[in-house]
């Protein structure tokens, strides 16, 4: 099927294909570090499920890759496939629960963004996988924001912690972002929206998690 | 399960049939409903329920209690 697109959108499709594959699976491993060391029993038990979910929905996608074999590295692909494309700030095991928590909240949710923005996807390998994994991911969504602001609440050096590498991750991620050939992919319909839209949208959800740190104002100015 | 000066406890109802009446399935400690919630679904996954509810146990009113 991916024959049949032009040679532009083919590239632009599988350098997606692959940033999504490969941030869900490290996200997946980052999450799974802390299934024995969350603040509560609870939180361990929701980043398990959390990981569990990440590392299936990456699995579930692999095999999109294969129609794009031809135009991804060769460390990509096969058996012992290395991750190369994945969101900036998973490269490291997170330093503490609130690197958890920055994760959580901003790069789940410009996953859950593209993914949104796939559901009507004309690409339709990619299109039917979306929304078993929109539906996970508002309970991934609901956990971060949760999270965010109960170490607002809270105050102090954690707050402070969660502002600074909220505002990290929000550049980093703007940034992975833009590598992307987002509009060639919405002019094909493979996406709904455009760069713009996207980051419009990206920037909207993360409104309730910006606002508790303190963080709105700035973030629109970016 | 933990219970941080912020949380509260919360009781899980669940059911995984039209047909029958939401049951007890047991607890969570979270700082709120919407946590709760991400909690509960994570803790109490031995079915594919068809609908779960969160409830604060301080909401709750004993009518019998030996």
């Amino acid at each position: 099927m991916s024959d049949e697109l032009a040679p532009e959108l083919r590239r632009a499709l599988a350098d997606l294909l692959l940033g999504l594959v490969d941030t869900k699976q490290q996200l997946g491993y980052r999450y799974a570090e802390w299934c024995t060391g969350a603040p509560t029993l609870e939180a361990a038990t929701a980043a398990s499920a959390m990981a569990q979910a990440e590392l299936g929905h990456s699995r579930a996608m692999l095999p999109l890759l294969d129609a794009f074999g031809d135009l991804l590295p060769a460390e990509a692909l096969g058996d012992q496939r290395q991750i190369t494309r994945a969101a900036p700030g998973l490269e490291l095991s997170f330093a503490g629960w609130t690197d958890f928590i920055a994760a959580n909240t901003i790069i789940d949710g410009v996953l859950t963004t593209l993914f949104e923005l796939a559901t009507s996807s004309t690409y339709k390998p990619l299109q039917s996988r979306t929304r078993k994994m929109i539906e996970e991911e508002r309970y991934h969504s609901a956990h971060g924001q949760g999270w965010t602001l109960k170490l607002a609440r809270g105050g102090g050096s954690a707050v402070e912690l969660l502002r600074t590498r909220v505002a990290e991750l929000l550049d980093a991620t703007l940034g992975w972002l833009e590598s992307f050939d987002i509009d060639t992919l919405a002019q094909a319909g493979v996406l709904s929206g455009g760069r713009d839209e996207l980051r419009s949208r990206f920037l909207q959800r993360l409104q309730p998690t910006l606002k508790a740190c303190g963080l709105a104002d700035e973030a629109l100015a970016r | 399960m933990s219970a941080y000066a912020d949380e509260e406890i919360y009781e899980v109802f669940a059911r995984n049939k039209a047909d029958q009446p939401l049951h007890h399935v047991g607890y969570v400690s979270a700082p709120s409903p919407e946590l709760a919630g991400v909690y509960a679904r994570s803790i109490y996954d031995e079915f594919m329920w068809i609908e779960m509810i969160v409830v604060p146990r301080a909401a709750m009113h004993s009518v019998i209690e030996t």
